[in-house]
């Protein structure tokens, strides 16, 4: 029992220790306290006490609710809906409440990963295997002391890497191998070690292999088929090293990494012909380090990260100039952030940061090929805590600078081109404790504003960019409770979430194609939204050994397009917007195995705002199953997991003409020692 | 009370999970496979939108009484015309549709809309029909001809990058030579029409001509008539004239064209992307007296955002395919019938992207 509080708490230190940005919390993770550890009341769960929802996701969780991937657990937070172009090396990005993937922040242990060009993320790049941690923030950052290019995003999605465990013997190492449908493999290697009294060390490495030939359905009436994707094959590798070493009263961590993908395209299903040439090969490499400490009332942050990409596309077709395309890109940014708080009072604590960065984006296109933005964003925070309420106002200023040149050309002369964008985000956010017993209720809302800046492609690509573009602007209300309770010994959590919101978009940025190749770009458009997400999830404990674990999501979206009154789209649910979404999983961990059974849904969406029979995709539901056992010798532990995926072979699409794969299964072992 | 909570819970969420499913994978279309006795009709081609995954398709619009059919072509095949159609034109008794996405040339025949044939042509951009054979130019740089009786498809012949317009005149084929997927390089291969041998399909010479070539028609004179579409940027697009000895003039200003017994009716369409409006103009040309006259356009009459012109050799009357405005690329958009006056007949709506009317 004490072993198991201990591992307990260590669990929930280990999860606190990602906040990095919060030096007390550090403080308390110190390895020579988890001794002192005696906890007999069950803990707040994430997300529960803060006036910002916050859903969370972590490596025990992936497993109770059966989650596969990345894109799979995104399914199950409420509020999110993802843009899955299908498959093992399908895009993956994901959008918030209806407001897009260029609202989304993507966050790797703190800080924000960027994509200057494209502006969103792609998701597929990270292997669940090498999360630690999931979280989504739809209302942005909780935390009083962040960088503040966390702040400018409408939602903030944290992913947690890795973190040392510390009661497991030193040095060790985890391999895994997992095998699935459609000729895809995957295996893993971790080896991490205690590297002195208070630092760790860490390297990992991943390789990923994929036909990803699944079969999909072609619906064209009489000339209907059954088809196999072509053309995309996918190859990647990931390496990163970590250390950590912690101070005293504070901590410094280390991180780099490089991710080297080799893919092809198989594009959107194109009628009466199943071919495609495109190629794609992307690499990025980063490093980032990152030091917090607390001196007495007192509470500091300072990061960096230096991120490089180059992305490298192909096409092959006659009709392009000597029967090729080429798109090369390369990108570099230059990241530093750090930030102060300040204990006034004991009910009051005020933060200061302030972000600069640099990005750098050069191709090989024959105009605006060189486009760079500087960037630099201040921010106040305060935090009062009185008794039952506690509030969170901050404002963040944004000035960026962007230039973009042109390399002399024989059809291009030098030229150069400089722009300024400056926002302002106010933020303010409360949280009421209702009742402590015998549930603990908690009400809370939020406001915030929001922008996003043009993307280099949609301001400077040629024949789709437009350099006087405005930021697209967000503005967000939310309001909502939480309830946690352990209604009894054999019952130890219940929890419940119900957030309501409402946000408008103006300004939005729309690239619109003039012909085949030529694309503009515009602010055009206003969308107003508003919904709710709610969550719950309970634990039982029948018996010795025996637990039941249930988790349900459901979003409720209302995005309506509000650009011209008396237009045929005029307050239409914009296009891939579900408005009924969720997921449920229910699992049962007995002594020999664990079982699994989940669910993820979406209503019927259209491709286009303009609703129309042709443009409609229909409703669907994915089940699938898991079954999971861990066996142990000595030191060695052996996991092994094999999943069925959407069980009843359903034939759906997340975008229309990017088929999902149908029915498939999943087998992985993972070996700890 | 817990008790029941979680088992509403449940019961809720599992219910909410039935309801989304759907046992249809894909809206199917009803369509009424037989066509109405509405008097005469004509076809038109909808782009689509492939950005959106929604095919073509090709409407039956009732020239005397407004009404349309959706989806003939769907409702006279059980399939779908594929991605990204181009203009059809009607050859014989038969209609011929390039399907650019979708690599095809469709055989129809005029009257039921029913597929004759199947062809595999590469990228297929424009077609027109002469001397017993259909000429189709790919956007792959190669023209194909394809015999009308046999459907029997010659070898192809490269032309040049990128042909985007296609007309016949005499014994010769001429072939608008775009190099549309160059502009990074200013169209450098872009400023030509070749001249084909229509028997022998040999490529005789190329004639110079404005930038960025595109719609092509000739008149009964042996004058061809070609839309230079210029670079969408600064160079503005204009109708030139390759006269019968080769030299070439600037005839009039316009984006879009046709020809209709030796007359050129030309539209003039400037888009206002933040209004999402257009200016539009439309003329009529007698080639050969070189006569101008201004059509006025009263506002019901005036397109969104035209994207074709075509004119019923019958009655003269005029049919502008447009887009509800220059954003509504992605919507339905409408065919304005009008008399050769310019009075508004009929507005049609039709299926998304309306590009070109094809007579039946």
């Amino acid at each position: 029992m004490k072993h198991l509080l201990r591992h307990l708490v260590c669990r929930s230190l280990a999860a606190c220790m990602s906040w990095w940005a919060c030096p007390t919390l550090a403080h308390a993770s110190l390895p020579d306290s988890l001794g002192m550890a005696e906890v007999t009341v069950s803990r707040l769960q994430p997300g529960m006490a803060t006036g910002n929802p916050v859903l969370r996701l972590d490596t025990a969780l992936f497993a109770r609710r059966g989650i596969t991937d990345l894109a799979d657990a995104l399914h199950r937070l409420a509020g999110v809906n993802l843009r899955d172009y299908g498959g093992a090396g399908g895009l993956k990005t994901v959008s918030v409440r209806g407001l897009g993937a260029a609202h989304t922040a993507v966050a790797y242990d703190g800080l924000c990963l960027s994509d200057n060009r494209q502006g969103q993320i792609d998701l597929q790049r990270y292997s669940l295997e090498q999360l630690q941690a999931i979280e989504l923030q739809p209302l942005g950052e909780t935390r009083l002391l962040c960088p503040v290019r966390n702040l400018s995003a409408a939602a903030v999605v944290n992913l947690t890497g890795w973190q040392p465990d510390t009661l497991r013997p030193t040095p060790h190492g985890t391999a895994s191998l997992r095998q699935s449908s459609f000729g895809s493999w995957q295996t893993l290697l971790s080896a991490g070690s205690r590297t002195g009294r208070h630092s760790w060390a860490n390297l990992n490495a991943s390789m990923q292999y994929s036909e990803n030939d699944y079969p999909f359905r072609v619906q064209n009436g009489v000339a209907s088929a059954t088809l196999r994707r072509t053309n995309s094959q996918m190859r990647s590798s990931t390496a990163e090293a970590n250390f950590l070493r912690y101070l005293p009263q504070g901590l410094w961590r280390l991180k780099g990494g490089f991710w080297h993908n080799r893919r092809q395209l198989p594009g959107q299903v194109v009628l009466y012909v199943n071919e495609n040439a495109e190629r794609m090969i992307e690499t990025s490499a980063f490093a980032q380090g990152h030091y917090a400490q607390t001196l007495s009332r007192c509470e500091l942050f300072a990061a960096a990260r230096y991120q490089w990409q180059e992305l490298r596309y192909r096409d092959r077709d006659a009709q392009y100039p000597g029967g090729e395309l080429h798109h090369n890109y390369g990108q570099h940014e230059l990241y530093a952030t750090g930030g102060a708080a300040f204990r006034l009072w004991p009910w009051l604590r005020m933060a200061a940061a302030a972000d600069l960065s640099q990005a750098w984006l050069n191709s090989n296109l024959p105009t605006q090929n060189r486009a760079s933005r500087l960037g630099c964003l201040p921010s106040v925070s305060a935090q009062a805590d009185a008794g039952r309420l506690r509030l969170l106002v901050r404002a963040a200023a944004h000035c960026y600078r962007d230039e973009a040149r042109t390399r002399s050309t024989a059809i291009a002369p030098q030229s150069s081109r400089e722009r300024s964008y400056h926002a302002f985000t106010p933020s303010a956010s409360a949280s009421w404790l209702l009742c402590r017993a015998p549930f603990t209720v908690h009400l809370r809302t939020g406001w915030q504003r929001s922008f996003r800046l043009p993307t280099f492609s949609e301001a400077y690509q040629e024949h789709l960019g437009q350099s006087d573009l405005l930021p697209e602007r967000a503005e967000q209300l939310n309001a909502g409770l939480t309830l946690q309770a352990q209604p009894a010994s054999w019952w130890p959590l219940l929890t419940f979430t119900a957030d309501a919101y409402a946000h408008r978009v103006k300004n939005r940025i729309v690239s619109v194609p003039y012909t085949l190749y030529l694309w503009r770009t515009l602010n055009m458009g206003r969308v107003e939204a508003h919904g709710l997400d709610a969550t719950l999830s309970s634990r039982w404990q029948p018996a010795r050994n025996w637990v039941l674990t249930a988790a349900a999501n459901y979003s409720l979206q209302r995005v309506a397009d509000r650009t011209a009154p008396g237009s045929d789209t005029y307050g239409n649910q914009l296009a891939y917007t579900p408005r009924h979404s969720g997921a449920a999983s229910l699992d049962c961990e007995m002594p020999w195995m664990a079982l699994c059974v989940h669910m993820s849904f979406a209503s019927t969406r259209w491709s286009t705002n303009e609703h129309m029979l042709t443009t409609q995709l229909p409703a669907y539901a994915e089940w699938g199953l898991s079954v999971r056992r861990s066996l142990s010798w000595s030191s060695l532990r052996l996991d092994l997991r094999a999943d069925w995926l959407n069980v009843l072979n359903r034939h759906y699409e997340i975008v229309r003409r990017y088929p999902m794969p149908g029915r498939a299964y999943c087998l992985t072992a993972r070996l700890h020692f | 009370m817990l008790k029941h909570f979680k088992l509403a819970a449940c019961v809720l969420l599992l219910s909410a999970g039935f309801a989304a499913c759907s046992d249809d994978d894909e809206p199917d279309l009803i369509i009424d496979p037989t066509p109405p006795n509405y008097g005469p009709s004509a076809y038109v081609v909808n782009q689509g939108n492939m950005y959106g995954g929604v095919s073509g398709s090709m409407d039956c619009i009732y020239l005397m009484v407004g009404n349309t059919a959706p989806d003939a072509f769907y409702a006279a095949n059980r399939q779908s015309l594929g991605d990204s159609p181009q203009q059809a034109v009607r050859y014989g008794s038969r209609i011929y549709v390039p399907v650019f996405g979708s690599n095809l040339l469709w055989v129809l025949n005029a009257s039921s809309l029913q597929i004759e044939a199947q062809l595999r042509v590469n990228e297929p951009e424009a077609v027109c029909g002469a001397a017993g054979y259909v000429f189709v130019a790919g956007n792959d740089g190669y023209v194909t001809r394809i015999d009308t009786l046999t459907f029997t498809p010659s070898e192809p012949v490269a032309v040049g990058p990128n042909p985007a317009g296609l007309a016949a005149s005499g014994k010769e084929v001429y072939v608008s030579i775009s190099d549309g997927y160059n502009y990074a390089n200013g169209y450098a291969d872009g400023k030509k029409v070749a001249v084909l041998h229509a028997e022998s399909l040999s490529l005789l010479h190329n004639i110079e001509v404005g930038l960025n070539p595109g719609a092509l028609f000739a008149n009964s004179k042996g004058e061809v008539f070609v839309l230079a579409r210029g670079n969408y940027y600064d160079v503005m697009p204009k109708v030139q004239k390759i006269s019968t000895d080769g030299t070439v003039t600037d005839y009039c200003n316009g984006s879009l064209f046709t020809l209709s017994d030796d007359c050129l009716y030309v539209i003039d369409a400037q888009a206002d992307y933040t209004t999402n409006t257009s200016s539009v103009s439309l003329c009529r040309v007698n080639t050969l007296t070189d006569t101008r006259t201004d059509i006025a356009l009263a506002a019901e009459a005036t397109p969104g955002m035209p994207t074709a012109i075509d004119v019923e050799p019958a009655t003269g009357n005029i049919y502008i395919c447009s887009d509800k405005g220059p954003l509504d690329y992605d919507k339905t958009g409408y065919v304005y019938q009008l008399l050769p006056t310019g009075e508004l007949l009929h507005r049609f709506e039709v299926g998304i992207h309306p590009f070109g009317v094809v007579f039946r």
